[in-house]
């Protein structure tokens, strides 16, 4: 096997025009068709809308901090939860890998000039941008409903609550620009795959936002509608989600679910695919089980349309439908086991480097199963009847949805951020803020399993003193407190690396996909040439360079554009 | 499969090999774009029909549709049917044939929509008699608005692709590079036909 150096980096690499520098002004960012500048735009508004949904999260472990509350009366603490999830859903886990990573890379990965409809990328950015300022309106306005929408709290008419259509309008709107990208990646995965790009040459990040976009275009217009049933049923009363007009609210958590499922993995899959290639890379080790772990992407894009019952257990559809979607969901762990052990089996007797990246990498694994595993508890009928609506679903939900889906993110965000900037960020930060990161989030939610084992139900403002919660909480809310900080650490020396971090080599972590064998960062138009397209986890053949202080091809290694010319001639 | 042009490829920043391959592209996408349509517009009927069976309280005599529905109708089939005038004209190479089609698609299109908005302005009227017998089940009266304000809105969507190749056809010269477009809009208008017999169907055996 190769051995692979891994010394630090401190050189320059690569000069010269790059779509930052290819354009400049105001204008030229906000009208600009180029994947990777709207790329970036969508990374820095999911990123400032996580930043408004984690100080809501704050606020939110603040007030249950003592029994009675710190700083909420019940009505504020409904709209922070509501607020909270709200936009951690909608405005930060669903755009921020497919939209701000997905958009960066997917072309460059693929080998192609840029997403397949420029201008509806644009349109959908900018679209994305009107349904968050609605979303975010409604703060203003009131929105108590929880980030689910449920009737009949979000269909009275009596309640103060104006923030409702203007929430619902801004889910419909983000939908639908959630919609454009995902026809963009399929036509673009499609059609503008470059010679020798076969499918199973595609990197897994790929195959993952493949599935995750045959979601996006299946599922999410079910929750356009649902969403504009709602607006209607609110301002008009249509009798469809109201009991008193002859109306089902059951029947509206059947369409939001029938969205929302699937949005768990529109969600998680891309991460998986984010995760497939941090293992890959930094193990410096061929992916195992390729076709395994990219099948299975698609297999749980399937059965994700057919589990959406398990959010109903407890809401009075019958007993055989119940037991059909606990079966079902059961199911769904067999993909995501596939996963999980071709991922460890990646590393087995792989070169692993300890870098940021890889160590996220590394959290979603263990997360992921804490989560997929808790996950079996509520999928089981008997148990989910005990958990339902406790603390025990909050836990799981965030494992599932931040431990997993938001590490994915931010590892995806460690490894292309070379690629991103030019600039290489701090590694030594990046590990202690991981392991603050990992501390306190475990802090945070792993408690909430024993307080909803214990009974606390979640979306309550204050709980009994003697009931026995008040320990959990407060060990939840410190950790809570230590992810922030983890979090201002991160944009510390993110930020501090774009001002005054080493400049990073074309190939910083030993990458084959091709986003590696451009510059860092990437020309206007991606590629000069076009680019050699090869078995994309084949790491044997790269060796360290010192004078580029990145990885480069071997001498004695024949490089894949070279045969391909010579077919070309012959 | 695709080659990477990095000077002078077709559509938007050049990224597609050829005008071939453009076509293609948006052809597939256009595709994409009538399945999302499709789970939209079948959501509501599944909603519909779910509450219909459900509802015990579904008075016996709910007012009948009313009559600019049925001239709609046919208008709308009408438009279908100039659609697949204009796209023979196209394939026979006639000018004239894709001009005069168009147009007489555009004047139906408009006279649908004229007559949605007539029959709305019927239904309103007669919406203080009914809502009282209707109150357990009021999506008997109201699933009229939901049905044909969401159809509705997709054929004003409808007409904008129709106006731009309308323009071309009247006003520009017609060239080859247009059919795509042309074949698309056809496609929509079909489509549109489909919706409408499914929702007119739900309205006269559901609600």
């Amino acid at each position: 096997m190769t051995t692979i150096n891994t010394q630090p980096l401190d050189r320059p690499a690569i000069e010269g025009d790059n779509y930052l520098t290819h354009s400049r002004g105001f204008l030229s960012w906000i009208l600009t068709l180029d994947h990777k500048r709207i790329g970036v735009m969508y990374l820095v508004s999911v990123l400032a809308c996580f930043l408004l949904g984690g100080l809501f999260a704050l606020a939110v472990r603040t007030q249950l901090l003592v029994p009675d509350g710190l700083i909420m009366d019940q009505d504020q603490y409904n709209q922070a939860f509501t607020l909270h999830g709200g936009i951690m859903v909608f405005l930060v886990i669903i755009p921020g890998i497919p939209a701000a990573l997905g958009n960066f890379v997917l072309p460059i990965m693929l080998g192609a000039k840029d997403v397949a409809f420029p201008r509806l990328n644009l349109f959908s950015y900018w679209l994305w941008i009107v349904g968050a300022i609605f979303l975010v309106v409604s703060i203003f306005a009131g929105l108590d409903t929880g980030w689910t929408f449920y009737t009949p709290y979000s269909i009275d008419q009596n309640s103060a609550m104006g923030g409702v259509i203007p929430a619902v309008t801004g889910a419909f709107l983000l939908g639908f620009a959630s919609i454009f990208t995902g026809m963009n990646f399929i036509v673009t995965i499609h059609r503008l795959r470059p010679d020798g790009m076969t499918w199973f040459r595609m990197p897994l990040f790929l195959w993952s936002l493949y599935a995750t976009a045959v979601i996006q275009v299946l599922a999410t217009p079910v929750l356009g509608i649902t969403l504009a049933l709602l607006a209607v049923e609110r301002a008009f009363g249509i009798g469809i989600f109201n009991p008193a007009l002859g109306g089902d609210p059951v029947l509206f958590q059947h369409f939001f679910w029938f969205y929302s499922h699937p949005a768990v993995y529109i969600m998680i899959l891309p991460a998986m695919g984010v995760v497939s290639e941090l293992i890959a890379v930094h193990s410096h080790r061929h992916i195992f089980g390729y076709h395994f772990i990219a099948w299975s992407s698609i297999a749980i894009a399937i059965f994700s349309f057919l589990v959406w019952g398990h959010h109903m257990f407890t809401s009075g559809q019958s007993p055989l439908m119940n037991v059909i979607f606990s079966f079902i969901t059961f199911s769904v762990a067999i993909p995501s086991a596939v996963k999980v052990f071709n991922w460890l089996a990646t590393m087995y007797k792989g070169s692993i480097s300890w870098n940021t990246a890889m160590l996220y990498g590394m959290g979603f694994i263990f997360l992921f199963l804490i989560g997929g595993l808790t996950g079996l508890y509520l999928g089981t009928l008997a148990t989910d009847v005990y958990l339902h609506d406790t603390y025990f679903v909050v836990a799981h939900f965030h494992y599932t949805m931040m431990g997993s889906a938001l590490i994915g993110f931010i590892g995806g965000l460690h490894h292309w951020w070379p690629k991103i900037t030019g600039k290489m960020f701090n590694e030594n930060a990046g590990r202690i803020a991981f392991f603050l990161f990992l501390i306190g989030y475990n802090m945070t939610f792993f408690t909430q399993f024993m307080l909803g084992s214990h009974g606390m139900p979640r979306r309550y403002a204050t709980y009994p003193a003697d009931a026995g919660f008040q320990n959990y909480n407060i060990i939840s809310t410190i950790g809570s407190y230590l992810m922030a900080i983890s979090f201002f650490m991160m944009a510390g020396y993110f930020i501090a690396s774009i001002f005054g971090g080493k400049r990073a080599a074309a190939n910083p972590w030993g990458g084959r996909s091709l986003e590696w064998q451009c510059s860092s960062p990437p020309p206007h138009d991606n590629f000069s040439e076009q680019p050699a397209v090869g078995d994309c986890y084949d790491f044997s053949v790269l060796r360290w360079d010192e004078a580029t202080q990145g990885y480069v091809w071997r001498e004695d290694v024949e490089h894949p554009g070279h045969h391909t010319e010579e077919a070309a001639h012959a | 499969m695709a080659t990477l042009h990095t000077d002078a490829g077709s559509g938007a920043r050049g990224v597609h090999a050829s005008e071939e391959a453009r076509a293609e592209a948006g052809s597939l996408g256009f595709k994409l774009l009538l399945a999302t349509l499709g789970m939209l517009f079948g959501a509501v009927v599944l909603g519909v029909l779910a509450i219909r069976l459900g509802n015990t309280s579904r008075p016996d005599a709910l007012p009948p549709l009313p009559w600019q529905v049925w001239v709609s109708t046919v208008a709308l089939f009408a438009t279908s049917i100039a659609f697949m005038e204009v796209v023979a004209a196209q394939r026979r190479g006639s000018d004239a044939g894709i001009r005069v089609g168009l147009v007489t698609a555009g004047c139906l299109a408009l006279l649908f929509s004229a007559m949605q908005g007539w029959a709305w302005y019927d239904w309103y009227e007669g919406m203080p008699e009914w809502e009282a017998a209707t109150q357990q089940y009021r999506i008997g009266v109201m699933g009229f608005w939901v049905f044909t304000s969401l159809h509705v809105a997709h054929v004003l969507g409808g007409l904008v692709p129709l106006a731009m190749v309308g323009w071309y056809a009247v006003f520009r010269t017609w060239t080859a590079s247009r059919s795509g477009l042309l074949r698309h809009t056809a496609t929509y208008w079909h489509f549109l036909d489909a919706v409408w017999i499914v929702l007119l169907v739900t309205m006269l055996l559901v609600l």
